[in-house]
């Protein structure tokens, strides 16, 4: 348990840039930019794991009980809040891009070249 | 414990590139809430109920919702 | 505990909730008013914030949650004449684009002065917030306005396509500094940046710790368009509207800078040695400034052209933070409030170009700028300044970083950076010669072509006052001039730049409650080196703008020669702006990396 929860956090991450970096869908773009962010979530939360630790929720237990940390998980629930607006903005302008370019490629629709 | 931590974890893992490798869109949505749900029981096993419940909602329910009304409006034009 | 501390930031953000339930029954006039009542006070506040921080910092805990023993729970907003500064910019910016938008756009939904508000706030936030993840959560709010802002009210593909750029670039920037957050949190289980720096104090860099300092670095980098991770805003800040650009490009950029120097005096200071670090920081400044200059040279559409020019500035700034000495940060203090004054004054300028002549590209506007000379001589002398002309605040900077740079043995870095500003602020004069001089030739082949539909810009052939669209451009350029008169403007950034230097006294303060001894604003005056900087550079310009103008009449024989060697880099540099988001991510976590090795290498 020491070191396998880093680990993986690193391969979501690097897992997530391949797909951005491979995307050929506006869709799958961001569900992969999603699947980056979530690489976060499992980094955070092992951060406050404490073996044999209990959930943080302190009632009806007595003083000392061991708990993991409850700050990681606020900031957790934070970093979610905000990935599903980022995906959600950007699906919006996915869509009204397509209106206008007929297209969902990243790759056949740029703006500005050199 | 730790087998299972383990074995959610290396799930988990193959969830994610199988999110990435996946190109039809409905089975990309499908994939991708299926790795949430994974996700979703490794916070459980990291002792964060409340992450866990308030992911499930929301990478269970809504982020495929979402997903599936911007398929419907991309495959509407065509 | 000063209440007026958390002001700059409830302002906008409750307007912003009064306007959003009750904007839709008020009317478009009414809401802009609102708004602009509301940046109105917000810059009063944080004006004030400035004064009252003269002698030591403002310390806020949200709740009266103070710490005890040195060990802070709660969140905190630290005040320093620097950090209120960078909140009255931000103010001022919003101001200044919500007056211009009033007759700027024809039509406005009641989000527009709604997100402007919320990005105020936001950025205000971001400037004040002493600890590693309120920083994070401001920094999340003002990108996702951002995103929004940028591709608001379009109705054009390039410009949605910019604002995919932006908003994924720095999604994945923004995961690198939450990874940063979570190995510092881990490391020292503590938040709040004076306590990480306490934590961390007198140890020696381990792995963990120069990961954490890499990553978040890399992703202020991000944010700022540091090369390589700036491709994203020349793509974002060429499509966005022009009142969105002057925020954007105004301060928006330079905060992220503002977060790496503030970051590593409070937290690294202690561990990771100045030595170790500056050669990187550094580095990276120069190679942006220069490659921020070269790029802008390449440009004919004036959004693009002064979002390389931004690039370019923040390079400097960059290198002013880089070098890590009291001077440095002073200079880099006073060049990210004028230069973003100046920026933004001459985005005004480009807005009101794009208004009355329906272009925003510098070869079509040729000679027509002679019917809208305000706006000429606002993006000239923005140009002038940039380009380091004595007695103005560039030059100040400018001047505060060369004697720091002599000071370390780095003699070779002023003469890059008045290189970069030879370059950036030469084209800027160049455009303004043409447009509003019709100078130089009609048709250029080398510069980029205009992007397609990229004038996604309000465009209506009726007439307008035009009084509203240039006195924020007058104001804006009367202001980032002024500055530099302020008396001892350079004396009190160095006082400021000490205060943040020591780290252990920073720590006491914001922990323990125990202020410091006042210090005497030390007196400042450029020294004769700096001046001979300044004439060369601005002479360098001028000379550069007549090659940029009249390129094609130089000898057959330098033209051969020239393109020999400058055309193979020129198209590769053209190349690798390619407008392609994947490509931008996989030379985002190059940097990152290269940035990682180069820290390891220094450190070990």
């Amino acid at each position: 348990m020491s070191y396998l929860p880093f680990v993986l956090a690193a391969w979501i991450f690097l897992v997530g840039i391949f797909g951005i970096v491979r995307s050929r869908h506006f869709i799958h773009l961001v569900v992969s930019l999603s699947l980056t962010q979530s690489s976060t979530y499992v980094l955070l939360l092992s951060i406050g794991y404490v073996k044999h630790g209990g959930a943080p929720i302190f009632k009806d237990v007595p003083l000392g009980t061991k708990a993991v940390d409850p700050v990681v998980q606020a900031l957790t629930l934070t970093d979610i809040v905000v990935s599903v607006t980022v995906a959600a903005l950007l699906l919006a302008v996915a869509i009204e891009a397509k209106k206008h370019a007929k297209t969902m490629n990243p790759d056949e629709l740029r703006p500005v070249r050199g | 414990m730790v087998a299972l931590q383990a074995t959610i974890m290396i799930l988990v893992a193959l969830g994610a590139l199988a999110v990435v490798l996946t190109n039809d869109l409905v089975r990309l949505v499908i994939v991708s809430s299926a790795y949430t749900l994974l996700l979703v029981v490794l916070f459980v096993v990291l002792q964060a109920p409340d992450v866990a419940l308030s992911m499930l909602v929301v990478g269970t329910i809504g982020y495929p919702l979402v997903l599936f009304v911007a398929i419907r409006r991309d495959r509407a034009d065509e | 505990m000063d209440v007026l501390v958390p002001l700059p930031v409830a302002i906008p953000l409750l307007s912003a909730a009064a306007l959003t339930a009750f904007g839709f029954w008020c009317g478009r006039r009414l809401d802009d008013l609102v708004a602009i009542v509301a940046t109105a006070a917000t810059l009063a506040v944080s004006l004030l914030l400035v004064f009252r921080s003269s002698d030591h910092e403002l310390v806020y805990w949200f709740g009266g949650w103070r710490p005890r023993n040195g060990f802070a729970l709660g969140i905190s907003f630290v005040v320093d004449p620097g950090t209120a500064a960078i909140a009255t910019l931000v103010a001022t910016l919003g101001l200044a684009a919500l007056i211009f938008s009033w007759r700027y756009f024809d039509e406005v939904g009641t989000l527009f002065p709604v997100l402007m508000l919320v990005f105020v706030g936001a950025m205000c936030g971001f400037a004040l917030a002493g600890d590693l993840f309120n920083l994070f959560v401001w920094f999340e709010l003002m990108s996702v306005v951002a995103y929004a802002l940028t591709g608001y009210g379009v109705q054009h593909a390039g410009p949605l396509e910019g604002a995919v750029n932006f908003a994924v670039t720095n999604s994945v920037g923004s995961f690198c500094i939450l990874f940063g957050i979570g190995f510092l949190y881990a490391r020292t289980g503590a938040l709040n940046l004076d306590q990480i720096g306490a934590a961390l104090a007198g140890r020696r860099a381990d792995g963990l710790v120069i990961v954490a300092f890499t990553l978040l670095v890399g992703g202020f980098m991000t944010k700022a368009g540091a090369v390589p991770f700036h491709f994203w805003l020349s793509d974002a800040y060429a499509v966005a509207p022009v009142p969105v650009c002057i925020l954007l490009a105004g301060v928006m950029s330079d905060l992220g800078l503002h977060a790496i120097g503030r970051i590593y005096w409070t937290v690294f200071s202690d561990t990771l040695s100045a030595g170790d670090i500056r050669p990187v920081v550094v580095g990276f400044g120069l190679v942006t400034a220069i490659v921020g200059g070269l790029m802008c040279f390449l440009q004919r559409d004036l959004k693009r052209m002064l979002a390389f020019a931004t690039i370019s500035n923040i390079g400097a700034v960059l290198v002013g933070i880089g070098l890590l000495t009291r001077s440095g940060l002073a200079g880099s203090i006073v060049f990210l409030n004028t230069n973003g004054l100046l920026r933004s004054a001459a985005f005004v300028a480009i807005g009101i170009l794009v208004r009355r002549f329906k272009s925003g590209d510098e070869l079509d506007l040729r000679g027509q700028g002679r019917r809208a000379p305000i706006a000429g001589v606002v993006f000239a002398a923005a140009g002038l300044a940039l380009a380091l002309l004595p007695p103005f605040g560039p030059f100040l900077a400018n001047a505060l970083v060369v004697d720091s740079a002599d000071t370390l043995g780095y003699g070779w870095v002023p003469p890059l950076l008045a290189l970069a500003a030879v370059l950036s602020a030469g084209t800027i004069l160049r455009a303004a010669a043409r447009i509003f001089g019709g100078l130089g030739e009609a048709k250029d082949p080398l510069f980029s072509h205009e992007p397609e539909e990229s004038q996604a810009e309000p465009a209506d052939s009726r007439r307008v006052s035009q009084l509203l669209l240039w006195i924020p451009a007058a104001a804006l350029a009367v202001v980032g001039l002024g500055l530099a008169f302020i008396p001892e403007l350079a004396g009190h950034a160095l006082r400021d730049a000490g205060r943040l230097l020591d780290r252990s006294a920073h720590a006491r303060e914001v922990l323990h409650g125990v202020a410091p001894p006042a210090t005497p604003t030390p007196s400042y005056s450029p020294s004769a080196t700096a001046y001979a900087y300044g004439a060369a550079s601005t002479l360098g310009a001028l000379a550069f703008a007549g090659f940029g103008l009249y390129r094609r009449r130089l000898p057959i024989v330098l033209r051969r020669a020239a393109a020999r060697v400058a055309d193979r880099p020129v198209a590769g540099l053209k190349a690798l702006h390619s407008g392609v988001v994947g490509d931008y991510v996989a030379w985002l976590t190059a940097g990152v990396a290269l940035l990682g090795g180069l820290v390891a290498v220094m450190v070990r």
